[in-house]
């Protein structure tokens, strides 16, 4: 499918090269130049060859990968933990050799020191001198959103070059209109060249988890509603002498965003989109009361870590390993994979099991769950005005959304670090089994960008891979089981005022929620107040965030 | 070579000696910049140490500060009460506390661990979370060496900024700083705060103030625990905490060689900074100088051995060449205990005297001709082309000479006059020098002075005149003499030398008649020009005389005299007037009758030569014209008569016009008086001329002859011309036509 569209959009290229060459340019003027439609991709290649007639058809036409050598590009971007506890730049991996060598430029890899991105993107900026590439959450991280960054004269809108340069990119684009939606401001400029999740699947990445090994010995079921879940910490507190039955990492935003439990009474603390298809803060709706009710009652009975309001991966990792606590939340690679090798050393039989979304009522689909955006806006590469050789930075970043681009992000080098196996990808030993060692995740991240992130479309065949356990593979399915992604705020860009505007009453308010919330579930404040906490919630502005947000989805809707 | 002379050893000596000069300048600077590298070095240990110290000092005493506060802060004091478990009223305050901790820590990056002990309940607040002190010592604390128990007996007891080394292992050993609350009733309280500071981050403040990679900085701690800059082990072996005494020292190393140790104590703490220097780093330095000095002192030495030689040989050899030239000239030998200047300057004065000698007598003959010439160039015209005088030390610039003749005034005899014309030499000879050129001679009781004027210029004479007055002034001032000048005129070559010479000579003369003691030429010659006797004058005077008034004849000649003798007169000129005042007086007398006046009175007698005053020679010209016009008056009176007498003259001369040979003389002597007196009276009588009558009387008659048709020929005869010649010239005369072109008219 891929490749038929890659071989259409190509001979459309060289028809418009012909028409440029006939010199009729001028007078196919009038359609539209942004891709739309699924049948107007000729049209729109035709259209592209219109606004740049000469440079754009020959260069479609002639290019092919490796470029000649140029300019060497400077390529910013925060270096992952699993590959800077081996290298001390992106540069030094095979991954970026190979990429070079691939795409004929040359890079020179510029890191933040790590844990101070958003420090040194903000010197960056103030410094003015800017790399050619930067790889950034330039959605949610810039002040004031990506239109404001194009506005600022940092980064350069990119819907020329992706017609110019882009084919692979624009081709995707084209076939997936609700990526295309995404990646956009609301002024339809494109401004990144984006990470994208290729599947739903590799969207559900956090869930419930709670020992199997338990759950037989003490004949209970994997819980799926709040009663069941109740049922089964407080056996885990009393049989197994579980001092913090629940426990998971409250330190983490990322958890707390996406807390299942919440989930199971359809809220959230934060936003999330409504059946009524508008923009709704879950922590000042009454659903999040009854949460809190059942949080407060669980943490007053022991079921949950005392030290809640505190608790970070070293700890979490401990109790979990140790038999303090018998049930978290977590990633399957990063939570469950780590825990059960560490925890089987000593406890062979220790075994974790992803549990599915909760919810009230027994049998019933989880309307509300955790998944992410297939874009998030992270990890996406801006070319900035700084760059002076526009073509060559395209070129290289498209690389990664063609065929060959996309294997060799998601697998390497074939041959090297993956073989076909009867057309699968297959990660060699060297990834799998290192022969110095390395961890999976870290071996992979020497060969590839498909296990954490980057500017390409992330392969579900490498999560299959990554996972060894059964009970990580089952994830994807468990944790997928809801009707979560129709909660999901799409990722809307508010414009620049509002975004500003937006995020100064957001930090009072969330501010106020963390503290309170925790107060709630503490039980130092009684949820008789609920409505007191609800009406300060509104006076801090949350009508005028919803405002905001609501009218950023409109136009987002609109896109 | 035989025996080396005396002097060019010394100078050799002399030469060589100037090599000290490096030789100690040398040492000197080694000596010295040994000493400044060491003291450098020395500076820059304690510098480092300073600086290592300022900034640990400063990270250290904001850990206690930090601590500090948090012991002294009233949340953890109260979480630090509460007993056997913290409930869940208490888990708000303990995130509240771990927030804090949580911005502490990451407002300091010195600061890896911030945490809070809490005896009773046995639980660690900290930046990692709350938890539980033995979940807190098995996630960070785990140590084989310090088991929980010690690591809750260590936590429990009472600390005040104490310090414990945490071994983690990989680099992560960590310094654990321990407070323990102050309790606000007094006593300890049951928290203890601790902060961990990593090795590596002291380790890398040690090391980056390193200067060179062979120098080590330390922490030696009280309990003697140390921390190096870098890993391997200091060179200096185990420090001991109380040996360490602050300030340099050299101390041998473990593994040999010495090292310069500084020491500083910090100020916070106990501990003790020590900085460590191998000695080899400074002995490498200055025994790179110690090797250039050398290098350079032996280069000095051959280099300044060469020079001394080359020097000395090219140094001697003017004085060898001496010496040579002198002993090609004498017989003198150098004796034993001369050296050559002796020697040189013994010969040198030997032959001055002969020459000098010898240039005396020279100088004397020279002065003799020269002499000679100027007198020759004084008393005669010179053609000479001026080479001979040349010779003897007689140069004119220019051609303009002016000879001035100073006489010294003689009213002593003898040696004194000999004196005073040396006197006028002398001075005058001085004072021109600037100016002129100037040769004196003595001549006689004279001096000449032929001056080389440089050009015939008026300002010249000025100067010169300028001068001679000086001249005079000074020997009447300081030599009370005086002295006369002549002073010349200038005259162009040498022959004019003898002109000016001549024109100076006569000038004595004027002296008297000027009373003066500068007499000038120019000026005296100016003078002759200046009396004015008209003829005007002389006819009204002789008129006079001849009316025999000598009374208006006399006042007439005062005026004369009056009016050209009242100024300056030269000699020649007042002669002359006399002369002609006399002449007047004779021509007045003859007209007056009074011929024989110039053989009566005695006329030359007391005018000739001698000046007399003025009004005496108005006396004798008074007394004359009182003689003589008495005499004219006598005469006239005899004389007396009218016309009669002329027409008797014009009648006699009517009958005889035809005889050529008819004149005044003639007819005086047909009426027997003088042919003057005749003349002077028929003009008297007629107011014409007699002989202009003849003339008158003969041409006319010719003309009326010529009329008639008489050739010219015949008409000169009876018109009483001896000739026809006489008479064409006597006729154009008279009419302006010759005789012939008069015929031709009619």
């Amino acid at each position: 499918m891929k490749k038929r569209t890659l071989s259409l959009l190509l001979t459309a290229a060289m028809t418009a090269t012909a028409l440029a060459g006939c010199g009729g340019s001028q007078t196919t003027t009038g359609e539209s130049t942004q891709a739309e439609g699924a049948n107007s991709g000729a049209g729109a290649s035709t259209g592209a060859g219109e606004t740049k007639a000469e440079g754009a058809g020959a260069g479609a036409a002639e290019f092919s990968y490796p470029m000649a050598a140029g300019d060497k590009l400077s390529y910013w971007c925060e270096l992952t933990t699993t590959v800077s506890a081996n290298y001390a730049s992106l540069g030094d991996t095979p991954f970026a050799k190979g990429w070079q060598k691939e795409t004929g430029a040359q890079i020179e890899f510029l890191h933040p020191p790590t844990g101070q991105l958003k420090e040194q993107f903000s010197l960056i900026l103030a410094d003015g001198n800017l790399p050619d590439l930067m790889e950034y959450n330039w959605m949610v991280d810039y002040p004031g959103g990506p239109e404001k960054a194009i506005k600022d004269g940092v980064i350069l809108p990119l819907n020329d070059v992706f017609e110019q340069y882009c084919p692979n990119l624009t081709a995707y684009l084209k076939a997936n209109p609700d990526i295309d939606k995404m990646i956009k401001t609301d002024e339809g400029h494109y401004y990144v060249f984006p990470f994208i999740r290729g599947e739903d699947k590799l969207c559900n990445t956090i869930g419930l988890m709670l020992r199997e090994d338990w759950l037989e010995e003490l004949n209970l079921e994997v819980p799926t509603t709040i009663d069941e879940w109740h049922t089964v910490l407080t056996a885990f507190k009393e049989k197994k002498g579980a001092a913090a039955p629940y426990c998971f990492e409250y330190t983490n935003a990322q958890y707390l965003n996406s807390d299942p439990f919440a989930y199971a009474f359809e809220t959230n603390r934060s936003f999330y989109l409504g059946s009524d298809g508008k923009a709704h803060f879950g922590a000042a709706e009454e659903n999040y009361k009854d949460f809190l009710a059942t949080m407060a009652q669980w943490y007053a009975e022991g079921l949950i870590d005392p030290d809640l309001a505190t608790l970070g991966n070293d700890q979490v990792s401990a109790k979990i390993t140790n038999g303090t606590a018998g049930a978290s939340m977590g990633q399957a690679g990063s939570r469950m994979g780590t825990w059960t090798t560490a925890a089987r050393s000593s406890n062979p039989t220790f075994k974790l099991v992803a549990a599915p979304p909760p919810t009230l009522e027994k049998g019933a689909k989880a309307e509300f769950g955790q998944i992410e955006n297939k874009y998030s806006g992270r990890a996406s590469v801006a070319i900035t005005t700084s760059c002076k050789d526009v073509e060559r930075a395209a070129r290289l970043m498209d690389y990664a959304y063609g065929e060959a681009g996309h294997l060799y992000f998601n697998f390497g080098t074939e041959g090297e670090s993956y073989n076909m196996v009867e057309g699968y990808p297959t990660y060699t030993d060297t990834i799998m089994k290192n022969p110095e060692g390395l961890p999976v995740s870290q071996a992979m991240s020497a060969y590839i960008r498909g296990n954490y992130n980057g500017p390409f479309v992330q392969d579900i065949r490498y999560l299959e891979q990554y996972y060894t356990l059964e009970e990580q593979k089952a994830t994807g399915g468990t944790w997928g089981d809801s009707n979560g992604k129709a909660h999901v705020m799409p990722p809307v860009t508010p414009t620049s005022d509002e975004s500003r505007e937006f995020s100064t009453i957001m930090n009072e308010i969330n501010t106020y929620r963390d503290e309170m919330t925790l107060k709630f579930i503490f039980g130092t404040e009684s949820l008789d107040n609920f409505d007191e906490y609800v009406k300060n919630i509104e006076n801090m502005g949350l009508s005028r965030a919803l405002e905001i947000q609501n009218a950023a989805l409109e136009r987002y809707n609109a896109r | 070579m035989k025996k080396r002379p005396k002097v060019y050893i010394r100078m050799f000596l002399s030469y060589l000696g100037m090599l000290c000069i490096p030789i100690v300048a040398a040492a000197v600077i080694y000596g010295y910049s040994s000493r400044v590298i060491r003291s450098q070095a020395e500076r820059m240990n304690d510098t480092l140490l300073e600086m290592i110290q300022r900034e640990l000092d400063q990270q250290i005493s904001d850990v206690q500060k930090i601590a500090a506060r948090l012991a002294m802060d009233t949340s953890v004091q109260a979480a630090s009460k509460v007993k056997g478990r913290f409930g869940t009223e208490d888990q708000m305050s303990l995130y509240y506390l771990y927030n804090d901790l949580l911005s502490l820590a990451m407002s300091e990056d010195f600061i890896d661990d911030v945490f809070i002990y809490f005896h009773n309940t046995k639980t660690v607040c900290g930046i990692n979370g709350n938890m539980s002190a033995e979940l807190f010592y098995d996630l960070y604390y785990r140590n084989e060496e310090y088991p929980f128990s010690q690591f809750c007996q260590y936590m429990e007891k009472p600390h005040y900024n104490d310090t414990l080394r945490i071994a983690r292992g990989e680099g992560k050993d960590m310094l654990l700083f321990t407070m323990t609350t102050l309790d606000s009733y007094g006593g300890t309280g049951t928290a203890t705060i601790g902060i961990g500071i990593k090795f590596a981050e002291l380790k890398d403040r040690l090391s980056s103030l390193k200067w060179d990679d062979s120098m080590d900085a330390v922490i030696v701690s009280g309990d003697n625990g140390q921390i190096h800059s870098a890993e391997p082990a200091n060179p200096v072996g185990n420090l001991k905490f109380d040996e360490l005494e602050a300030g340099n020292h050299v101390v041998h190393g473990t593994k040999g060689g010495q090292f310069m140790i500084s020491v500083l104590e910090s100020q916070v703490i106990d501990w003790k900074y020590v900085a460590m220097f191998p000695m080899t780093l400074i002995e490498k330095s200055a025994k790179q100088i110690r090797a250039l000095t050398m290098v350079c002192l032996f280069g000095c030495g051959i280099l300044g051995f060469g020079a001394s030689c080359y020097l000395t040989g090219k140094n001697y050899n003017p004085l060898k060449a001496l010496m040579d030239t002198f002993k090609k000239h004498s017989e003198g030998e150098i004796g034993e205990q001369d050296n050559e200047y002796q020697w040189l300057n013994t010969q040198m004065d030997q032959f001055f005297k002969k020459h000098v000698d010898a240039n005396l007598v020279i100088k004397s003959n020279q002065k003799g001709l020269k002499n000679y010439y100027l007198l020759q160039l004084l008393q005669d015209y010179y053609y000479g082309d001026g080479q001979e005088l040349d010779r003897y030390g007689i140069h004119f610039n220019s051609d303009v000479n002016v000879v001035v003749l100073f006489e010294p005034r003689k009213e002593e005899e003898g040696g004194e006059a000999a004196l005073r014309r040396f006197i006028v030499m002398n001075i005058f000879e001085e004072m021109c020098q600037d100016h002129f050129n100037v040769e004196m001679i003595e001549l006689g009781e004279r001096v000449a002075a032929i001056t080389n004027l440089p050009g015939m210029s008026e300002d010249y004479m000025e100067i010169l005149k300028d001068k001679v007055e000086n001249l005079q002034a000074m020997t009447e001032e300081a030599f009370q003499f005086s002295c006369i000048a002549f002073i010349g005129a200038a005259c162009q070559g040498l022959e004019g030398i003898h002109t000016s010479y001549l024109q100076a000579g006569s000038l004595e003369e004027y002296v008297v008649l000027l009373d003066a003691d500068l007499i000038i030429y120019d000026d005296v010659k100016n003078m002759q020009l200046h009396y004015d006797y008209s003829i005007e004058a002389e006819q009204k005077i002789i008129n006079a005389i001849e009316a025999g008034d000598s009374r208006q004849a006399g006042k007439l000649m005062i005026q004369i005299f009056d009016h050209n003798l009242s100024g300056k007169v030269s000699a020649d000129s007042y002669r002359h007037l006399v002369y002609d005042m006399v002449g007047t007086l004779v021509k007045g007398a003859k007209l007056g009758g009074y011929t024989s006046a110039a053989r009566e009175l005695d006329f030359p007698d007391g005018f000739s030569m001698k000046r007399l005053p003025v009004a005496e020679l108005k006396q004798r010209f008074q007394e004359l014209l009182d003689e003589i016009c008495e005499k004219i008056l006598g005469m006239k009176k005899e004389a007396a008569g009218d016309k009669t007498f002329s027409r008797k003259v014009e009648a006699y001369i009517q009958e005889n016009y035809r005889d050529p040979d008819l004149n005044i003389a003639i007819t005086s002597q047909h009426f027997d008086i003088t042919p003057a007196y005749l003349s002077s009276i028929y003009k008297k009588q007629t107011g014409g001329s007699l002989l202009d009558y003849i003339n008158t009387m003969r041409i006319e008659r010719a003309q009326e002859l010529l009329e008639q048709g008489y050739s010219v020929v015949e008409v000169a005869p009876m018109a009483g011309f001896r000739e026809s010649g006489s008479f064409i010239r006597a006729f154009k005369k008279k009419t302006g036509v010759t005789p012939g072109q008069f015929k031709k008219k009619f």
